[in-house]
């Protein structure tokens, strides 16, 4: 036992504060970057892209039933966002109706009123979300 | 001065750490984009997704929709000022360079399928009420007068009266009309990803209303996926995976349709009858060419299920066939391919 010195601890108090401080760092670390990463969040706000080119963007009031009623080309439009984060375009004054029938999408997906000009989250990364859909 | 245990398991902890989060931080790291830009144009919703150096990825998506925009401008059966509605107004042009391109795919389309994809259908979409959007079913003798003024290579000639290739001036039929909407979608898909090559990207999809073109490899390497949409819910009836390039085009009754006395008549009409055609909800294609696959879906979808499904099997076509009533029918060559998810 050469070289060992009996009177010092193989750990000190001030050691084990300083290894339980990193691994707590560690665990935070992962809570924020690693085990939040994939996950669907609900975005705080709504952009929509009209005919003209304007955009407007309305707040998420997350947890709530909320419509946002806009006006398109051919007429008034309704955006619904449900308490699980989803939208859909709830009624719609365009003749095919086909934007109502597309039913409930995720907040992040986009949605489309070709007839009234109008684009719901025109440019937001959705990674569930196929490349493409094609109908 | 040797370091204590604690030290070195304090500094290996430390490192650990550092490594743990560096490696988070560059999974994350949006360096490649994607740059993504959505337009309404061609009647319906375009969207093209580029990845690689976001500004390469951005001015080929310009470049792409520059293309696109042009195409529109040359085909739209609305818009009186485009080449398409100067021909069907003024009956002689003189066809510019890119608006041969798409008289060549109708023509290629048209012989290919044996007259069943045929541009000339417009005169009978408007019998129909289609561009009025105010839907009629015409009487039999209506309908058969339109039927003489459809075949594309009976309505098209050239005003010197010769049978040359696209050269010159370009004479159509007395009562005839032309509708390319069939053909330009893909052509026009297939002209802005040359653009976007030429501005070396390397990997992107073209959505224009849900005909795609995809090509080259995500950052994440994974393979593209594409969702074929349920004709009758909200949902993906199936799914495709491909690491290869690949177009894929839908057909179907549900997007472009009239309604008469409550039932639907879908846009896409068979030349034999001059009737909406009926049997299926949706036909999906996938192809090496989205002219092709455009060409294609649609012409399945006109033709009677019997005689499309032989069509597809002996052709070697990759389709999948949702029939207005009966299960889903893929093809030989589209099994490996097609994987149904909602059924």
């Amino acid at each position: 036992m050469t070289g060992a010195n009996p009177g010092r601890r193989f750990i000190t108090r001030l050691d084990g504060v300083i290894i339980a401080a990193l691994i707590a760092c560690s665990f935070a670390g992962s809570l924020v970057y690693g085990f939040g990463a994939g996950r669907g969040k609900i975005p705080d706000r709504l952009t929509i892209r009209f005919a003209d080119g304007n955009r407007r963007t309305y707040e998420i009031r997350k947890g709530q039933v909320q419509d946002i009623p806009i006006v398109g080309r051919c007429g008034p439009m309704i955006i619904e966002f449900d308490r699980d984060g989803r939208i859909r375009i709830a009624a719609s004054a365009c003749p095919s109706q086909n934007c109502v029938r597309t039913g409930w999408v995720r907040s992040s997906e986009c949605i489309v009123c070709v007839p009234n000009g109008v684009i719901v989250n025109e440019n937001v990364p959705d990674e569930a979300a196929p490349d493409g859909i094609t109908r | 001065m040797k370091p204590s245990l604690a030290a070195t398991l304090t500094a290996l902890l430390a490192a650990l750490f550092f490594v743990g989060c560096t490696a988070v931080l560059k999974v994350r790291e949006p360096q490649n984009g994607p740059v993504r830009q959505v337009e309404l144009m061609m009647d319906t919703i375009v969207s093209i997704t580029a990845y690689g150096d976001p500004k390469t990825a951005g001015n080929a998506v310009e470049a792409a929709f520059e293309v696109m925009r042009s195409f529109e401008g040359m085909a739209s059966f609305f818009k009186p000022e485009s080449e398409l509605a100067r021909w069907n107004a003024e009956r002689t042009i003189t066809p510019t360079a890119s608006f041969v391109r798409l008289l060549q795919a109708a023509t290629e389309g048209f012989h290919r399928t044996d007259g069943v994809f045929d541009p000339s259908f417009a005169i009978l979409a408007k019998a129909w009420g289609f561009y009025d959007q105010q839907g009629r079913i015409p009487p039999n003798d209506e309908i058969a007068s339109c039927l003489s003024m459809t075949g594309w290579d009976r309505q098209i000639l050239p005003a010197d009266g010769t049978r040359g290739p696209w050269g010159g001036a370009i004479t159509l039929a007395t009562g005839s009309l032309v509708d390319l909407g069939g053909v330009a979608g893909g052509v026009a898909i297939e002209a802005a990803a040359e653009a976007m090559r030429r501005c070396g990207c390397t990997a992107f999809i073209i959505d224009e209303g849900g005909d795609l073109w995809m090509e080259g490899s995500k950052p994440d390497r994974t393979p593209w996926r594409v969702s074929v949409k349920d004709p009758r819910g909200n949902g993906s009836l199936a799914l495709i995976e491909t690491r290869t390039p690949l177009a894929v085009s839908t057909s179907g009754d549900y997007e472009r349709f009239v309604q008469v006395d409550g039932k639907r008549y879908n846009h896409i009409f068979q030349m034999k009858t001059g009737r909406p055609a009926e049997a299926f909800r949706s036909v999906t294609v996938a192809a090496a060419s989205p002219v092709e696959c455009d060409i294609l879906s649609t012409s399945l979808f006109a033709m009677e299920p019997e005689v499309s499904r032989e069509y597809a099997a002996k052709n070697n076509i990759a389709a999948m066939m949702i029939p207005a009533s009966g299960p889903a029918w893929i093809s030989p060559a589209g099994a490996a391919l097609f994987r149904m998810v909602n059924q």
